[in-house]
């Protein structure tokens, strides 16, 4: 019996769902919807990128090429003449003088929705990563992971407290308060930096203690005027407009969490976010699709990031507030897909859940009791299942999916990559300090003083670095600024490397570490390879790149060491260790599918062929 | 130096220098200066961009003139009929038909033929050796024409000065300026600055004298930068890029 035609692709994305949670529950009967996707049989496995990350995977399943050929390689990115490191998902180009810098999307090739776009066939595509600024399609687009928040950046939060000796810590302002515990207090909120602000555009805010006990009211000129906050609480949105100039504002939305009131106020407020309804820069194409969509949802998160994990990693909020806070980004997410699915009639829909994956990261320590992120952390045993109650959310979503699917449409539900723990780190600055391929400047020994943003290295006694959280570079005479390495030596250098990473142990726990790290040809191929990171390092689970290292640091002590952040799960390890998990409404080819498969098999299932740079093969 | 003018024609200038969302067009006025933009004179005879050129009333020797003069070639896209003869050197082209074309078209066509005239800005721009370029469009949809400015912007280089002017066929609606160098400081809101003005002042900044029968003068001259200091903002320097990068939970 064959089946009809498919007139609708619709693709739910479920970030970073781990196939080894999956399979138990799947058994268990937790996750009933998926169960009806895979029948009796064990999740699918997908093959996730090199490196395993969001950003680099989700460009591949969009393109269906390697990364190579799509020019995403990591979260992170270096200018090689400046060594200077910057964000991978998207660049600023300043044109003209005359023009205020640009974002230009990282993220090249051809994707699922430019030949749907060619062949006349809508899309309609809910924050995928490395989509801003937004791809011109038929159809409708919102940015995802990529868009920045109202400062320019991943997401920086505000800490308001009177106490005179805190101070700020990652990603965040900190701003004092004049708090004799009964008068208002004149406070605001830190907007987007300006020629004439450096620091950043305020917001006037005043805090009013009410009545009622553990209750703040936010007065402001914003919308609304008065806001009422309620300790432990986050809040609803508060819209704001930032003068940048007599000319020029800015709109965002924020939301406060009221840490305590008396006797002294402590308060959080998130990052700012576009707002919606009148973004800074379009965050959807056609531009007005993000208003029309806060126009029915009601306002949303618009950055890339919309979990608060620092707030988390800061220890300004606890566990269940970080969560409360995910249950809102699962219930916005859900009302975007509801109205849009409720729409579709032909071609294809993909939105991504990030949420799993931003929980997984926070809270994968309470998976494991032997953690050392849980030292010193007091146990809490009802987290033990916060996990395993996302991967449930995600079922719902998925059983939302099924409500529109009908026997013309072919479901795909995916995940990006798995997860795992992450124990230990690695310094792998330090370790190509200790073979003598990385020199720091004279004066300087390793730890805090070499600096971080690779600025304690000596260039001219360095052959190879590391930044990012997938590899390490060369640094090849005629692409680094100033190149030590002969090109006709970089191939040689980078096989002797790889040969000497591959099989690195922590000796302290018996184990491998590196279970192999790889030349950049042995990896990639096509137009941006000269891009890529010179070797990959692929990290047994359980280990992973510094901290220090990720961001071109040089740390001394021991090469491996415990990593105790609350940041206490990851992915970034050997691609093979953590593939995603693949479902679909139809039958489809089960054994080494790819996410590179994803793109012809979308193409293929609506009557487009697949792009001539694609490389994968339709699995139905 | 080169100099663009963007004319846009038939568009109410208030309701562009009031628009937030064109925010290319709010940077420039941020970083240069703007205001109204008054006629020559006859409440009769609306401002054209014959005084434009000319700081005229009438046809007179305009700017390509003088540019000619200095050995420096013009290109004039889809000027109106009648206002733009060969320039002494360089090119007078018909991208899409002159602007105003009859209400009898549609919005459409009309939104066609805009892109297309900036599309033919951009070749020749790119393709050929230019001092002074001026181009009319018709002005439907600011969104649209914001982004298209900003692209035609991208390829202008590091010294040249930009005009937009907003002129109305009625004599009775008002319309505005706004221009903006790469080394020219900001100068915020100018008032009483008329159409027979704008030719000597593009002049002045070029280091050319004014058309030779100019009634009108350099309104910049003997006026104070309210920012010496000011204009566009740089990329961005390495502490901001840091910031850009610190709550990515990734690197801690």
């Amino acid at each position: 019996m064959s089946s009809p035609p498919i007139r609708k692709v619709v693709v739910v994305g479920l970030d970073g769902l781990e196939p080894s949670i999956v399979d138990p529950m799947l058994a268990r009967g937790e996750l009933p919807n998926l169960a009806r996707l895979s029948g009796a049989a064990a999740a699918a496995r997908v093959a996730t990128t090199a490196p395993a990350q969001t950003p680099v995977a989700w460009s591949s399943f969009a393109t269906g090429m390697n990364p190579g050929g799509h020019g995403v390689f990591d979260f992170l990115r270096r200018d090689p003449g400046t060594y200077r490191i910057d964000s991978g998902l998207n660049r600023y180009e300043q044109k003209s003088a005359l023009l205020p810098p640009r974002a230009v999307n990282q993220r090249q090739g051809e994707t699922i929705w430019d030949r749907l776009t060619a062949a006349g066939l809508p899309s309609t595509i809910l924050r995928c990563p490395c989509a801003y600024p937004p791809d011109r399609l038929r159809g409708s687009l919102l940015g995802g992971m990529g868009v920045p928040d109202l400062r320019g950046g991943f997401g920086t939060s505000s800490y308001y407290t009177s106490e005179s000796d805190a101070s700020a810590r990652e990603a965040e302002n900190l701003v004092r308060l004049v708090d004799d515990g009964r008068s208002p207090i004149d406070t605001f909120l830190m907007g987007p930096r300006s020629p004439k602000a450096r620091d950043g555009v305020r917001f006037d805010l005043r805090l009013v203690r009410g009545a009622e006990p553990g209750v703040l009211t936010i007065r402001s000129a914003g919308e609304p005027r008065e806001l009422h906050v309620r300790e432990g609480e986050w809040s609803g949105w508060l819209r704001v407009k930032f003068k940048l100039g007599p000319l020029q504002s800015a709109r965002g939305g924020v939301r406060f969490l009221l840490l305590r009131r008396d006797p002294t106020v402590v308060l959080y407020a998130s990052p700012v976010n576009f707002d919606p309804a009148a973004p800074l820069f379009p965050i959807s194409h056609p531009p007005e699709f993000a208003r029309e969509l806060a126009d029915e949802i009601g306002t949303y998160h618009t950055a890339g990031f919309v979990e608060d994990h620092n707030g988390l990693i800061n220890e300004r909020i606890s566990e269940e507030q970080f969560l409360a806070q995910c249950d809102d980004a699962w219930r916005e997410r859900r009302a975007m897909m509801e109205r849009e699915l409720s729409r579709l009639d032909s071609g294809l829909f993909y939105c991504l859940f990030d949420t799993p994956d931003r929980v997984q990261h926070m809270l994968w320590r309470f998976r494991e009791p032997d953690h050392p992120a849980n030292r010193g952390r007091e146990p809490n045993p009802a987290l033990a299942g916060a996990v395993e109650d996302q991967y449930r959310k995600g079922d719902e979503v998925v059983g939302q999916a099924l409500d529109h699917v009908d026997d013309r449409t072919l479901l795909i539900v995916l995940s990006d990559h798995g997860f795992t723990g992450f124990q230990r780190q690695f310094h792998l600055n330090s370790w190509l300090l200790r073979e003598g391929l990385l020199a720091l400047k004279s004066d300087l020994s390793p730890g805090d003083a070499a600096g971080d943003f690779l600025q304690g290295i000596d260039w001219d006694r360095t052959a190879a670095y590391a930044m990012g959280l997938g590899g390490l570079f060369l640094n090849l005479q005629g692409r680094e600024g100033r190149g030590t390495v002969r090109p006709e030596d970089a191939d040689a250098l980078r096989k002797s490397i790889a040969e000497k990473l591959t099989g690195v142990r922590d000796e302290e726990r018996g184990r491998i570490a590196v279970r192999s790290a790889r030349p950049r040809d042995a990896v990639y191929s096509g137009p941006f390879v000269d891009e890529a990171p010179d070797v990959v390092v692929d990290f047994a689970p359980g280990h992973r790149v510094s901290w220090s290292s990720s961001m071109g640091g040089v740390a001394d002590g021991p090469l491996h060491e415990d990593n105790t952040r609350k940041w206490s799960g990851d992915h970034c390890v050997d691609p093979s260790a953590v593939p995603g998990v693949l479902f679909m409404n139809r039958p489809f080819r089960r054994d080494d599918a790819s996410l590179l498969d994803l793109a012809p098999t979308i193409l293929s299932a609506l009557g487009v062929d697949k792009g001539p740079r694609m490389e994968g093969e339709s699995l139905t | 130096m080169k100099i663009l003018v963007i004319g846009l024609e038939g568009s109410a200038a208030d309701v562009w220098l009031q628009d937030e969302r064109l925010t290319t067009l709010r940077g420039l006025m941020e970083a240069g200066c703007y205001g109204p933009l008054e006629g020559a004179g006859s409440p009769t005879s609306p401002p054209s961009w014959t005084c434009l050129a000319t700081s005229r009333p009438i046809q007179a020797p305009a700017i390509w003139d003088r540019v000619a003069a200095a050995n420096g070639r013009s290109i004039l896209i889809d000027l109106p009929a009648g206002v733009a003869p060969q320039p002494a050197a360089g090119l007078s082209i018909v991208a899409t038909g002159a602007t105003g074309a009859s209400s009898d078209d549609g919005a459409d066509s009309l939104l066609d033929a805009s892109r297309k005239r900036f599309e033919a800005v951009r070749r020749l721009m790119t393709e050929e050796s230019w001092d002074y370029m001026q181009v009319v469009d018709d002005g439907i949809d600011r969104l649209r024409l914001d982004q298209e400015i900003a692209r035609t912007l991208e390829l202008l280089g590091d010294d040249a000065i930009v005009l937009i002017a907003f002129l109305h066929p009625d004599p009775t609606t008002r319309g505005a300026f706004i221009l903006a160098g790469t080394q020219l400081p900001p100068f915020g809101a100018i008032d009483g600055v008329r159409v027979l003005d704008v030719a000597p002042t593009l002049l002045a900044l070029a280091d050319l004298p004014p058309p030779p029968q100019a009634d009108g003068r350099d309104f910049l001259e003997g006026r104070e930068p309210t920012d010496p200091a000011g204009g566009v903002p740089g990329l961005d320097d390495d502490e901001l890029v840091r910031e850009r990068l610190r709550g990515l939970g990734y690197i801690g």
